[in-house]
């Protein structure tokens, strides 16, 4: 498979530097703590349990979550703008390699390195200190499914507003409002089901708790089924990679190189 | 049939307007205004398998522009390019697969990594077989003396030596097209030459059609069959170089050092232009005049201790081009 080679130069590259992987671990490792003390703050009050979440489960969701949060990342998208400002895209457009492809191992070799070297140890710390609590085996595999399926949301999200700099020769702006999109709306700082009915409502109707929100529905043991949430992300990841394809054809005839 | 062909190739720019100031910008936010720039204005050429071409033109005069329409990075605004048959841009894939391309001022290596690391993409990339691998990594190691550097990380290389691992990442699939923007740029005159006897070499003896932009002249000379020159994004002249410097190249100048401060007369077919330091300098017609007659009759009255002659060259033929002045 030809585009594995894309997602072994960039495991390379990241065990090329020390010191920023053990940076990302403990920035990782302190917001997990920051909503830990945070949640059991709010918990603190005996007796309460916002949207029928008892603090075990609001535990479990926002510190898996926080901690699935490394590989979830957004950087496809900020990859190209960073490409298209900077001019480098020139050189990746004059390989015989789909861009979408391309930056799609690219992107699941960094991941898959913060999945293995960041996420899972952080989770598997948590399950120990009690933190967070592992559902049954039979939901732990739909769990794992949906967390995938998540990293393709995510993906392809970030990859078609990241191809908005050809337009606009750069997506940094834009990368800031999708940024915001899913922190407000796919769970990863607050669960949904804590907001009001109409911001519920708007985040159902909205791809972002594709991210999130499904999984960690599926982890604490809330999604009312587990098929309807897998569903729904599969969904969105055909969507959006779709709108990707669409997107890039629509987009190549922009593209100005920058800087000479 | 020839491997590129453009014809009345147009590129138009949409640059944003802006005036100066924190209060123009801000406006701009909200109503934008663009003016556009014609970087390259129905340029035509074609160039035949094996040819090395030298496309030449000052800074901004559309030479990498050229070179991004070409490679099928770019879209035309209007005009048509086909390389190997195909449009470039439209099937960008498979152009890609049979050319390849250099940056002088953008790296295609994996920054990060050890240079054998790229070369390992690119083998996978291009599906190169591993006998073309070894038999070009073999050639490469010593031509271009990639060895010292092979697993060095990329971020540590000189320029020379970056611009060495790129040419070599570029010729790595054999490709029957290759781009060269600008591949000197910036390099100490031992790379420069490495580089040109890197390409002499490469285009001798394969079938590889070289197309190169530069600023220095000399890689034109020693690379290039033919120039191609551009300015202000419109084609005024291609031909070979040989001609290019017979065409414009008859106004030369000649510097005569000599003992003595008595003003030699100036020989017929030339012209006493003036003195700098000890050097007499006279410009005269090629055509009329050759360097040992006007030598001969000089020798008469100066006692000549050092001769220099110039303007046979590229270099101040483009220049004379550019001024303006007719041939």
């Amino acid at each position: 498979m030809t585009y594995l080679v894309f997602a072994r130069a960039a495991v390379l590259r990241n065990l090329t530097y020390r010191a920023g992987y053990w940076m990302s671990l403990t920035g990782t490792a302190s917001m997990v703590a920051v909503q830990y003390y945070l949640w059991s703050a709010v918990y603190s009050t005996a007796g309460l349990a916002p949207a029928g979440m008892t603090l075990g489960q609001t535990l479990t969701y926002v510190l898996t979550a926080r901690a699935a949060s490394t590989f979830l990342s957004l950087d496809a998208g900020r990859g190209i703008s960073r490409r298209v400002r900077l001019g480098t895209i020139a050189a990746e457009l004059a390989r015989p390699v789909d861009l979408q492809l391309s930056l799609f191992f690219e992107g699941l070799g960094e991941a898959t390195f913060a999945l293995l070297a960041v996420s899972a140890p952080v989770f598997a710390v948590l399950v120990w200190a009690g933190a967070v609590v592992l559902p049954s085996p039979g939901a732990l595999h739909w769990f794992l499914l949906s967390l995938l399926l998540a990293y393709l949301v995510t993906y392809a999200l970030s990859f078609a507003v990241g191809l908005v700099s050809f337009w606009t020769g750069n997506g940094m702006g834009l990368a800031d409002f999708l940024e915001a999109g899913v922190f407000l709306f796919s769970g990863i700082l607050v669960p949904l089901d804590f907001f009001p009915g109409p911001v519920r409502a708007l985040a159902r109707a909205l791809p972002f708790q594709a991210i999130y929100h499904l999984p960690m529905s599926i982890l604490t043991g809330r999604a009312g089924s587990f098929g309807g949430a897998l569903a729904m992300q599969a969904g969105w990841a055909v969507l959006l990679i779709w709108a990707g394809r669409v997107v890039w054809r629509r987009a190549r005839p922009f593209l100005v190189v920058q800087g000479g | 049939m020839p491997t590129i062909i453009a014809e009345r190739l147009t590129k138009d720019y949409r640059i944003p307007r802006r005036g100066h100031g924190v209060g123009s910008y801000l406006r701009t936010l909200f109503t934008p205004s663009y003016r556009e720039v014609r970087a390259l204005d129905a340029v035509s050429f074609a160039i035949e398998p094996g040819e090395t071409v030298g496309y030449i033109g000052l800074n901004g005069a559309g030479k990498s522009t050229t070179v991004k329409l070409l490679a099928g990075i770019l879209a035309p605004t209007s005009g048509r390019v086909k390389v190997g048959g195909i449009d470039p841009h439209r099937e960008r894939v498979t152009n890609a697969r049979r050319i390849g391309l250099v940056f002088g001022q953008r790296s295609q290596l994996l920054w990060d990594l050890p240079v054998r690391e790229t070369f390992h993409l690119l083998r996978h990339v291009y599906r190169v077989p591993p006998d073309r691998y070894h038999a070009n990594t073999r050639r490469f190691f010593e031509l271009l003396e990639l060895d010292a550097v092979w697993d060095q990380p990329v971020r540590l290389l000189s320029l020379g030596q970056k611009m060495r691992c790129e040419l070599a990442a570029a010729f790595l699939h054999d490709p029957s097209v290759v781009y060269l923007d600008e591949p000197t740029i910036g390099l100490d005159v031992l790379a420069k030459g490495a580089i040109r006897e890197f390409l002499k070499e490469i285009s001798q003896k394969t079938q590889v059609t070289v197309f190169l932009t530069t600023h220095d002249l000399r890689d034109i000379e020693e690379v290039c069959r033919r120039v191609i020159l551009i300015h202000q994004g419109s084609l005024v002249y291609d031909r070979s170089p040989q001609e290019l410097v017979q065409e414009y190249g008859q106004n030369a100048r000649l510097e005569v050092a000599a003992a003595g401060d008595a003003v030699p007369t100036a020989p017929p077919g030339s012209r006493l232009e003036g003195r700098t330091g000890d050097r007499w300098v006279f410009t005269f017609d090629r055509q009329r005049v050759r360097v040992p007659e006007l030598l001969a009759v000089l020798g008469q009255e100066l006692s000549i201790r050092d001769v220099t002659v110039t303007g046979l060259d590229l270099e101040s033929v483009v220049r004379r081009i550019y001024g303006g002045e007719a041939p």
